[in-house]
């Protein structure tokens, strides 16, 4: 049997830490939790976990606060973002500083599993509402001054993004395409690397407006 | 309203030009009339004296207005009103009542006020007194005493009204202040009670409902998730304003978790305003999530909308028990072939896809 995930929560809410650690199974284990940010980037940096669950919103920076303060220093360590709001200005914020992934908290348990696995396997993870998102930001093309390795989807990442928002998992998607799961895979970390390093209007203008950069 | 301070400096400093015009004008009777000037040098270099330092005043006025409040500069003011006041030219006519040298007494008001204006007058007071022992000023004794009392006599009217108009204005501040913060408080509370109103109208409605129905867990979730809708929507804005194909997909959906008691995951692409096409597939959508809520015996349904170029692209989609496509009872056919007619008729396509034991999916489109 392979190592257990070691796993790091990051909430402020007792609640929510206790049940996610009662909910993951035998294949992962929780090595420690922290319901600020200070403690959090103290904690990370000592026990450097395989993946960090991380609360989006959160006293004293949220999240992101983490991110930026740890991501650096322990490249070693995934991030999947956990957030009760599915808004789009917090998940793009969140992914753009460094999270392999953003699901919501109402996530089934197996699926928290299963999420948890593939950002240690180096992955990305998108929610079907995140997916939605993506395709409607990178929908609309560009005038003048694109780097079309960074600002556009390809045809197959386009139809991988759309199995996802329809609520098709990895596996699924495989299936319909006729690709393999680890095409899938890839496919989504390409999308992924494009919406943390793209420049478009429509990925900064949330986070701008709201001042999160 | 303009404030006070400006426009007390603006006559302060304007009294201080006028009196540097009096000198002057004083300056060149002497020079000019017989018997002549014992000292024409002294009084040439007095009155530049004061052009000069009445130009700096005025450039203090416009600058550097904070100067006019410091010791040192009220000290220098009143050591060159003195300076005029010794030189010959003044001692010489009899008539002058002190008009330059009285202007360090009101720049005194407007920077220190009381102690600030009592300072010159008593320096310049006892000036004159000395002047009139050593017998430098001739004359005869009320135009002297006039020369001693024009000081304190023309300060005390300055320092009452420059006095009583500060602390008109103080109030008048402190009054707008008050004015202010209670305005926001006003603010405040009644964001407060709005706030407090609507969670009581909704989350503690909600929670008292999901106390008494503790019992039946399908009711408790579409408590929570229909409360969770009203909440975002009431927190982020939702774009049910006007008639667009995505505010009535998300009322939709919504309408079908509420009487349903499923989850409805919905992702929506782009946006188009609402036509007779769209409205006929939105009728159709419905009718796909309230198949899959009543048959599939899944909790959740996905649906993604993708608005795209000339077309609306819908997939309703469950992990239900599916269907036999082959086998579909007569009165289930019936639904869906009036369905796919009413979808043909507008340009639009209806298809579905089930697998007995995987879920269904209906794939929709229409033309924009």
């Amino acid at each position: 049997m392979t190592e257990p995930i070691r796993v790091f929560i990051v909430d402020d809410h007792d609640l929510f830490r206790a049940g996610v650690r009662n909910e993951l199974g035998s294949a992962i284990e929780v090595i420690g939790e922290a319901s600020e940010v200070e403690a959090a980037i103290e904690l990370i940096a000592e026990r450097s976990p395989d993946v960090v669950l991380l609360d989006v919103h959160m006293p004293g920076g949220g999240g992101k606060a983490v991110l930026e303060r740890t991501k650096d220093a322990n490249p070693g360590v995934a991030f999947l973002a956990l957030s009760a709001s599915d808004a789009a200005e917090d998940v793009v914020a969140i992914i753009r500083a460094g999270a392999r992934g953003y699901v919501t908290k109402t996530i089934a348990p197996h699926e928290l599993v299963a999420a948890i696995e593939r950002v240690h396997g180096g992955d990305a993870v998108f929610s079907p509402r995140l997916a939605g998102f993506v395709l409607d930001a990178f929908s609309h093309i560009a005038i003048a001054d694109i780097d079309p390795e960074l600002d556009l989807l390809t045809d197959r990442e386009r139809d991988v993004l759309r199995h996802i928002a329809r609520g098709y998992t990895y596996k699924e998607t495989g299936e319909q395409l006729f690709i393999s799961v680890k095409t899938v895979e890839s496919h989504m970390s390409s999308v992924l690397r494009k919406l943390q390093l793209s420049n478009r209007h429509e990925l900064t203008k949330w986070a701008t407006d709201r001042k999160l950069i | 309203m303009a404030s006070l301070e400006p426009t007390l400096r603006r006559i302060i400093v304007g009294y201080r030009a006028i009196a540097m015009l009096w000198l002057l004008s004083l300056a060149l009777v002497a020079l000019t009339s017989t018997p002549r000037a014992t000292y024409p040098v002294v009084i040439v270099a007095a009155v530049a004296l004061a052009a000069a330092w009445t130009a700096l005043t005025l450039w203090i006025s416009f600058r550097r207005p904070g100067l006019f409040r410091s010791w040192a500069f009220l000290g220098l003011d009143t050591l060159v009103s003195a300076l005029i006041l010794v030189s010959p030219n003044v001692a010489e006519s009899p008539n002058f009542v002190g008009g330059y040298p009285l202007s360090s007494v009101l720049i005194g008001v407007l920077g220190k006020g009381l102690p600030g204006a009592t300072a010159p007058v008593l320096v310049l007071v006892s000036l004159v007194l000395i002047q009139i022992g050593m017998g430098d000023r001739p004359g005869d004794p009320t135009v002297l005493s006039s020369n001693v009392l024009v000081y304190p006599f023309m300060a005390a009217p300055v320092i009452w009204a420059v006095g009583a108009l500060r602390r008109s204005d103080r109030m008048r501040i402190s009054a707008e202040l008050n004015l202010e913060e209670e305005r926001a408080d006003r603010i405040r509370a009644e964001e407060r009670s709005e706030l407090a109103a609507h969670l009581h109208d909704s989350v503690l409605q909600t929670l008292a409902l999901i106390q008494r129905s503790s019992t039946d867990p399908e009711e408790v979730v579409a408590l929570a998730r229909g409360q969770e809708r009203d909440l975002r929507a009431w927190l982020y804005g939702s774009p049910l304003d006007g008639e667009s194909f995505e505010s009535t997909m998300i009322a939709s959906a919504a309408e079908v978790e509420d009487a349903y008691k499923v989850r409805v995951e919905l992702v929506t692409v782009g946006d188009a305003p609402l036509n007779d096409g769209l409205r006929s597939l939105i009728s159709a959508v419905r009718e796909a999530m309230v198949n899959a809520a009543k048959h599939s015996g899944a909790s959740e349904i996905s649906v993604f909308a993708e608005v795209a170029n000339d077309r609306v692209l819908v997939f309703v989609r469950d992990r239900g028990s599916g269907f036999d496509q082959n086998n579909v009872p007569a009165d289930r056919k019936g639904v869906s072939e009036s369905i796919k007619g009413r979808m043909s008729r507008h340009g639009g396509t209806f298809v579905i896809q089930s697998d007995p034991g995987l879920g269904t999916e209906v794939r929709l489109t229409m033309h924009l």
